[in-house]
Order: C-alpha cells, then sequence, then structure tokens
C-alpha cells in the first residue's frame, strides 16, 4: 500500500458504498467521474460493469458495492467513478480502473496512531480488502486496498462464470 | 555521461554489425567464391574494429583485428575459404556478440582457442600480409613513382553494385591522388538511365607502391572497364597539386591523352627537393559535382535517421486519436448537412487517412531482418542432427509493422526447427526415397491483399494424417469415429497437449509447442495453416495482418450495443428474418450451400427479444465460414484497436475496444475464437444430444 510511513499524515479521498464510508489514498486516485456511459463486456463477473472512455483510453470500471458483497449500485445522481492509477513493478505492469461508488465524499488526513487494523467481524462486507480503519469524526472510514480489490477481479477463475 | 551515450550507440551499431556478419558468413559458406560476399565480410569486420577502438572497447578491437587479419588473407588469395574457417569465425562473432553485453558471459577459453585458431590460419600462409592497410609513407621516397591511370568503366558496372567512388577511395589511400572526370558521354537528362555509368576517369596517382598493387584495387572490377596503368615518373617527388590545373587543361582539351604530353608536364613541374605532403587533397568544388553525380545515382544506400521505436509508438498513438476524431467529425457533419463542413470534414478525411497510411508504415520493417537469422539456425540445426539442409529465403523486402516481426521470432523458430528435425529427412532416408540428399527448407514471404502470408515448406517427409488422428484420439482430443478431413486433421497439430515427435528429441523437445505457436500468431489476429503431402514435403502457411493499429471494422449493433468485426474476415451480410431461424440445426442456408452460425444474442446472455429482421455476417477464416447473427449492420468504421487491459484479459471473444465517433465504447470481436466456440457449442450440444 502506498501509504507513506516518514510522512505523518496520509491524505485519503472518502466515498460512500451503500451506508458504509470508505478511504484509499488520495495519492492514487487520479481523477473523479460523473457517471459516464459504461458499454458492457458480454460474459463476464457482474461487478465487472464494463468499459469507458476516458479521453481516449479504454478504462474498466467495477462496481464496488457489488464487489464487496452488497447489491449492484442503482445510478444516482451521487453514483461517482473514481478513477484510480495503480502503480505496477514496471511501466507496463500498471493499470488504471474506475471503481463505482455510490457518493464521493470529501478529501481527509490520518495520521498513523489514528489506523487500527481491520476487525475480523462485524462488518457486511469481505474484510480482506482491507488495510485498516480510520476513525473521522463520529465515524469509521474502512481503508480500502485497492490492489487486493483488484487482483481479486483478475482471477481468471471467476471470468466467464455465470 | 554524453560518452555512455555514444557507447550505446555503439554497441547498437555494433550488435547490427554481428548481425550483418553472421548472415554475410553464411552466405560465403554458401558461396565460398563470392567476391562481393567476401569484401563486404571484410568491410563489416573493419568498420566494427574501427568503431570498437574509437570507443575504447580494446577487447573488441584486438580480436576483431585477428579476424580481420584472416580475411584480409583471403580477400588476397592467400588463403582458401574452407568450412573449418566459417566455423571459427561464426564462434567469434559469437564471442564478439557477449563482449557487447555481460564482460563475465565471455568464456574466455573459447575466446583464446580462437583466437589461436585464427593465428594458426594467418600463420601457416606463406607471407604474412601487411597488417594495416598500406596508408601514404613518407619515408619510402626511392620507390616512389607517378601513375597514369585511365580507368573506363563499361556502361553496365553499376549494374552489380559496384560504386567507382570506392574504387577511387581505395585508389587514395595508395598515395596522393588526382583525377580527372570525364562526363562527355552523359546524355541528356531525360535518355539518362540511372543504372549506367556514363564517367571515365584519368587519374594520377603518386604513390610508393607497386604497378600490381594500384593494379589490384581494379582487380574485381577488371572485366568490368577498360584500364591502362602507364608509368609517367619515377623516383621523383612531384608536385601535384601545381601540375594539375595545367593537366586538366590539358585533359579537357583532348579525349585521347598521351602519355608523353603528360610526362613533358610532369617534368616541368617536377620538384628536386623534398616537400611537405598533403594527406587530405580537396578537390575543386566543380570538379567534385560531376564525379559524385552520376556514380550517385546507382547508389541505392537511402538517407536514414534512427528514432526510437517509442517515439514511433507515440506517433500511431496520436494518430490513433486523430482517426477516432475524424470520424466524429464526420458524424456531426452529416447531422448538420451543411455543405461546407462536409466539404471540410472530407477534406479532412482524406488527409487524415494519409497521415495514418504513412505514420504506419513508418513502423514497418522488411522482413529480412528477421529471415537473416534463421540461416545460421538452420545451418546449427543440420550439424546438430547430421542432416544436409539448404535453407533459402525469398521475398525478404516484404514489410510488417515491427511489432509483428518482433513477435514472429519465437513462431518461426519453432517452425523451421519442426521442418529440419521432423521434416527433413537424414540423408540415407533421402537418397533411399530418391530425393537429393540434401534437404530443402524455404522461408518465403509475400503481400496478399490486406495481409502478408509466410510460407515454411520442406521438401522432407511429410506427415501422415492418419498417425496424426491416432495420436489424438489416443490423447483424448477427438473421438476414435470422428469424421474429420485431412485439414481439420492437421489442424489437430495445434492443440493443446499434442505432440507427434515419437521421441522428443534436443532439438523439438525444448520451447515452445505447437499450440503456443497458434496463440501468438492468432494474438497477432492471423491464422496458421498446414499442408502437407507424405514423402513430399510439408508447408506450414502463417496469415499477418499489415498491421495492429488500425484496422477497418463492421460495426454491428447487438442488443442495444455496438461491436466491431474486422472487415477483413467479413465476406457479405445478409438480412434474415427470425421465422426462418427456428429450426433445430444452427445453420443457414446461403446460395444452397449450409453455414453454420452463432447466435451472438445467445452468446452474450442478452435476454431481450431479437428484432424480427436480424442480419447475419458471413466470415471467413481459414477458409472455413461461420455467420455471426446480430441485430443490425451499422456500416464500415475506422478501428484503432485499444487494449482491454488485464482485467478483461480472459474474456473469450473480445480481441480488444474501439472508441466510436460519439464517444462510446465498442468491443472488437475476435471471429478466430467465436469460430472455436462455435465449434465447441456444436460439440457439447451432440454430446447433450447423446
Amino acid at each position: 500500500m502506498a501509504v507513506e510511513v516518514e510522512n505523518k499524515y496520509t491524505t485519503y479521498l472518502s466515498f460512500r458504498v451503500g451506508k458504509e464510508l470508505f478511504g484509499i489514498p488520495v495519492a492514487g486516485v487520479r481523477e473523479v467521474l460523473e457517471i459516464p456511459k459504461i458499454t458492457p463486456v458480454p460474459r463476464t463477473p457482474d461487478f465487472m460493469r464494463g468499459v469507458i472512455n476516458l479521453r481516449g483510453e479504454v478504462v474498466p470500471v467495477l462496481d464496488l458495492r457489488m464487489k464487496l458483497g452488497v447489491q449492484k449500485i442503482e445510478n444516482t445522481i451521487d453514483t461517482s467513478v473514481v478513477v484510480v492509477e495503480q502503480k505496477g513493478e514496471s511501466d507496463e505492469d500498471g493499470i488504471t480502473f474506475g471503481a463505482l461508488v455510490d457518493a464521493v465524499e470529501e478529501v481527509f488526513d490520518l495520521s498513523a496512531e489514528e489506523i487500527e487494523p481491520p476487525p475480523n467481524m462485524g462488518f457486511q462486507f469481505d474484510t480482506h480488502f482491507l488495510d485498516g480503519v480510520g476513525k473521522r469524526d463520529q465515524e469509521f472510514a474502512l481503508l480500502l486496498n485497492l490492489r487486493q480489490v483488484f487482483s481479486d477481479a483478475a482471477l481468471p477463475g471467476q471470468l466467464g462464470s455465470e | 555521461m554524453s560518452n555512455d551515450k555514444f557507447q550505446v550507440a555503439f554497441l547498437e551499431e555494433a550488435s547490427e554489425l554481428l548481425e550483418q556478419l553472421e548472415t554475410l558468413l553464411i552466405e560465403l559458406e554458401q558461396t565460398p567464391d563470392n567476391r562481393e560476399s567476401l569484401e563486404a565480410t571484410f568491410r563489416v569486420m573493419h568498420t566494427l574494429k574501427g568503431a570498437a577502438g574509437m570507443f575504447g572497447f580494446s577487447k573488441i578491437e584486438t580480436f576483431t583485428h585477428d579476424l580481420e587479419t584472416v580475411f584480409d588473407l583471403l580477400r588476397d588469395g592467400k588463403l582458401s575459404l574452407n568450412e573449418d574457417l566459417i566455423d571459427l569465425s561464426l564462434r567469434a562473432r559469437d564471442q564478439l556478440l557477449l563482449m557487447l553485453g555481460d564482460e563475465a558471459a565471455i568464456d574466455e577459453n573459447e575466446v583464446s582457442a580462437i583466437t589461436a585458431g585464427l593465428k594458426k590460419f594467418s600463420g601457416d600462409s606463406p607471407q604474412t600480409a601487411p597488417e594495416e592497410e598500406t596508408n601514404t609513407d613518407v619515408s619510402q621516397d626511392s620507390n616512389r613513382c607517378l601513375w597514369w591511370v585511365k580507368f573506363v568503366p563499361k556502361s553496365d558496372l553499376l549494374l552489380n553494385g559496384t560504386n567507382p567512388l570506392h574504387l577511387l577511395e581505395d585508389l587514395q589511400s595508395l598515395g596522393e591522388m588526382k583525377a580527372f572526370t570525364r562526363a562527355g558521354k552523359l546524355p541528356a537528362l531525360d535518355k539518362m538511365n540511372g543504372e549506367q555509368c556514363y564517367l571515365t576517369w584519368d587519374i594520377l596517382l603518386d604513390t610508393a607502391n607497386t604497378e600490381n598493387s594500384v593494379r589490384d584495387v581494379f582487380i574485381f572490377v577488371e572485366d568490368e572497364c577498360d584500364l591502362s596503368i602507364t608509368g609517367i615518373a619515377g623516383n621523383a617527388r612531384t608536385d601535384l597539386e601545381h601540375l594539375w590545373g595545367e593537366l586538366t587543361d590539358y585533359f579537357r582539351s583532348t579525349s585521347e591523352p598521351d602519355k608523353g604530353e603528360i610526362a613533358k608536364m610532369v617534368a616541368k613541374h617536377a620538384h628536386p627537393e623534398k616537400t611537405e605532403e598533403k594527406k587530405d587533397l580537396p578537390q575543386t568544388p566543380g570538379e567534385n559535382k560531376t564525379r559524385s553525380a552520376a556514380p550517385n545515382a546507382g547508389n541505392r544506400r537511402e538517407q536514414t535517421i534512427k528514432v526510437g521505436s517509442r517515439k514511433l509508438d507515440e506517433l500511431v498513438n496520436l494518430v490513433g486519436e486523430l482517426v477516432s476524431l475524424q470520424a466524429r467529425l464526420d458524424q456531426m457533419s452529416q447531422k448538420k448537412g451543411d455543405i461546407e463542413l462536409t466539404a471540410i470534414a472530407e477534406s479532412f478525411n482524406r488527409l487524415t487517412m494519409q497521415l495514418r497510411d504513412s505514420a504506419l508504415n513508418m513502423r514497418m520493417l522488411p522482413i529480412g531482418t528477421l529471415f537473416n537469422k534463421f540461416g545460421r539456425l538452420t545451418r546449427d540445426l543440420a550439424k546438430e542432427l547430421d542432416k544436409k539442409i539448404e535453407f533459402e529465403t525469398s521475398g525478404e523486402d516484404t514489410e510488417l509493422d515491427k511489432t509483428v516481426i518482433e513477435q514472429l521470432n519465437d513462431p518461426l523458430v519453432h517452425l523451421i526447427r519442426n521442418a529440419a528435425d521432423h521434416g527433413v529427412e537424414s540423408p540415407e532416408e533421402r537418397r533411399k526415397a530418391g530425393k537429393p540428399e540434401e534437404g530443402r527448407v524455404h522461408l518465403s514471404a509475400e503481400h496478399s491483399g490486406g495481409h502478408v502470408l509466410i510460407r515454411i515448406i520442406d521438401d522432407g517427409k511429410g506427415i501422415d494424417p492418419q498417425k496424426i488422428f491416432a495420436k489424438a484420439v489416443e490423447k483424448g482430443l477427438v473421438h476414435a469415429d470422428a469424421q474429420m478431413s485431412e485439414r481439420e486433421i492437421f489442424n489437430l497439430l495445434f492443440e493443446p497437449g499434442f505432440s507427434t515427435a515419437e521421441a522428443v528429441t534436443r532439438v523439438s523437445g525444448r520451447g515452445v509447442g505447437m499450440d503456443v505457436v497458434r496463440r501468438t500468431i492468432e494474438g497477432l489476429r492471423g491464422t496458421i495453416e498446414v499442408e502437407s503431402r507424405l514423402g513430399k514435403g510439408s508447408v506450414f502457411t502463417l496469415k499477418l495482418p499489415l498491421t495492429l493499429a488500425i484496422i477497418d471494422g463492421l460495426l454491428v449493433n447487438i442488443g442495444g450495443n455496438a461491436f466491431v468485426l474486422p472487415l477483413s474476415s467479413v465476406n457479405e451480410c445478409l438480412e434474415i428474418q427470425k421465422t426462418d431461424l427456428r429450426n433445430e440445426k444452427r445453420v443457414i442456408n446461403l446460395r444452397g450451400s449450409l453455414v453454420p452460425y452463432l447466435d451472438l444474442r445467445r452468446y452474450f446472455e442478452i435476454v431481450e427479444e431479437a428484432p424480427q429482421i436480424q442480419q447475419v455476417a458471413i466470415t471467413t477464416i481459414a477458409d472455413k465460414k461461420l455467420g455471426l447473427l446480430v441485430d443490425e449492420v451499422l456500416g464500415q468504421h475506422q478501428t484503432v484497436i485499444k487494449s482491454l487491459g488485464p482485467l478483461y484479459e480472459e474474456v473469450r471473444g473480445v480481441a480488444g475496444a474501439t472508441i466510436l465517433g460519439s464517444g462510446e465504447v465498442a468491443l472488437i470481436l475476435d471471429i478466430q475464437e467465436l469460430n472455436r466456440i462455435g465449434e465447441q457449442e456444436d460439440l457439447l450440444e451432440l454430446a447433450s444430444h447423446n
């Protein structure tokens, strides 16, 4: 995870999936889009919603809500695509993809002490996608490890299944 | 830092030179009497030596020098070429390649063994040739002599690749030289044939070398020119600079200069005392022009610039964007119906297409660069397998996209290995079969429409379809009572888990399998096919698209989403009534013949009701027809291919994506894969019926 230890604070982007609040390091976020026209790719798992045209680049979009174990996101006025860039070992390994979320909230800082390891239970989500939990105001923000989400998506076994 | 940059440039150049060297050596092995190859080989070595010395690669320099010495002797006819020497040279070339890369990888023993071998060749010869080419040596004044060389090339001198300028340069390296060019035979420009030499020369050469060494310069063109070498004055220093003005006037005044006249003029300018010698002889500019005009027409070397391939990729990407944008402009202008806008859009369209073509063209390389490597491969294979194999290539000039060429290497290596190992028989077997002992492996390339066909042809024992079939049954790939055509049986060769070699030999047993070959070729949107006749040989044909970046596509609509079919594999489109499809068998009647079709709606799991009238695009892959049932054919589309990225890598039947004029993303369908899926579904269906 790209959390920079030497900086005391890491900046996160928070968004909601369902009722839950999530955070990802803002360093990996390229931009936030209103929901564009998504071209579905046939015979792929439902959470892989398809591809979009991002200024000439073809970018896949994942439905985070579905991926995390809840139902498909119904489009509302707040529905957004968070475009994330994951750096790989080399230039070619890097990947850009969009995460479909219910609503994007704000950018906030968390210090290392404010982050706790993910709890083993008590969430309606699959916790192995989490890096930790951070407190923001009166709420807990679940810190997502997008690399994990992404590498799970790429598992060939999941593709082509009904 | 800048030094590093030069070193990188050197390394690049050197590896190119080594590649050339390899090709030339193989050529020499086949045609040992080929003077031109020998000369070229020597030149390559010489260039390499020079460059290595300049950039401080002293090891390469000394090593190449040893090699060069031997070839110099060959050039002078003091040694004759034999197989051992070629072997040694090839080994040396391999070591040189290592020297360019990792110092640690150099096998010191091998290097010293080669050096010793080379020394033996150069040392055993009766006379040891002077190591450096003879440069003007001022100290040998006593032997100096002034020669008048009259050089009248025949008009077809250029046709065999001789550049008279090089001869003059060689001559100049012998001493001080002045040349007078006669352009009198030069016809009017419209009558001029660029491949003919119209010029003749009168040359004065002040040198310490003998007449023979002067004559040697012209040794390769003796039959193609009239040459006379006349001694004018000996043992005297002549001031050519001063003499020259007068002499040119004389030469200009007559076409048949007289020796006596020249001698007189020379004597007038003879210098009793020693003068400082000028090494570089500037020619008067006027003369230079006449000298270079005609010979350059025969010199086909093109001006080239090296550009990083990354920059080219970027250019092609940008052009791709431009093509997408142009499609949008087209759409917009059609919608607006404004005549002026349409005119602009049309001109823009033409320009974009031209730009596209030339941008793509820049990435094209002649396939010969790739073919050349295989000469060595077959040679080594033949040695290893104790077979006699002659390797031939044709169509080396055929151009293909750089990326395609790069990815072709492994599949071709595999196919050639197979041809040498399983195809060509051992010499005894061949003799028994009444064939010449030497087998042939032929690699050819040619254009065919928007494709390039690459064939690997051997005249070996061929492939036995029955053997293949039996093997496939044994491996459980097909049912024992399946009815298969010969072509279908040959295609089994490419199934994963199929290998016919009864004993896996070291040669073909390693590396990729035939299934990987097919996958690579299909990854390039190409196809591979086999033809074979038992006892006669086999032909593997690769059909590859010219470029990977942009294709002509057919835009279709399936369930509200746009898809693109590569137009090159679509033959025709038919309308079809829903009622016509209500039969059990999934075939349609195409002018009396039955063509299977794949319902893409069903395949893509689109649940809504299909429209009353649908369309079928009839596609052909490897001579097999398959109909693809779509809702509607929308039209043609210039398709810039984009990758779907690793997340969608495994999706079957989709080859990539493209961006439409509307900004929407459309998926490009992979017709080969759909073909295979169609077959599998048939099999599944058959299984469920039984």
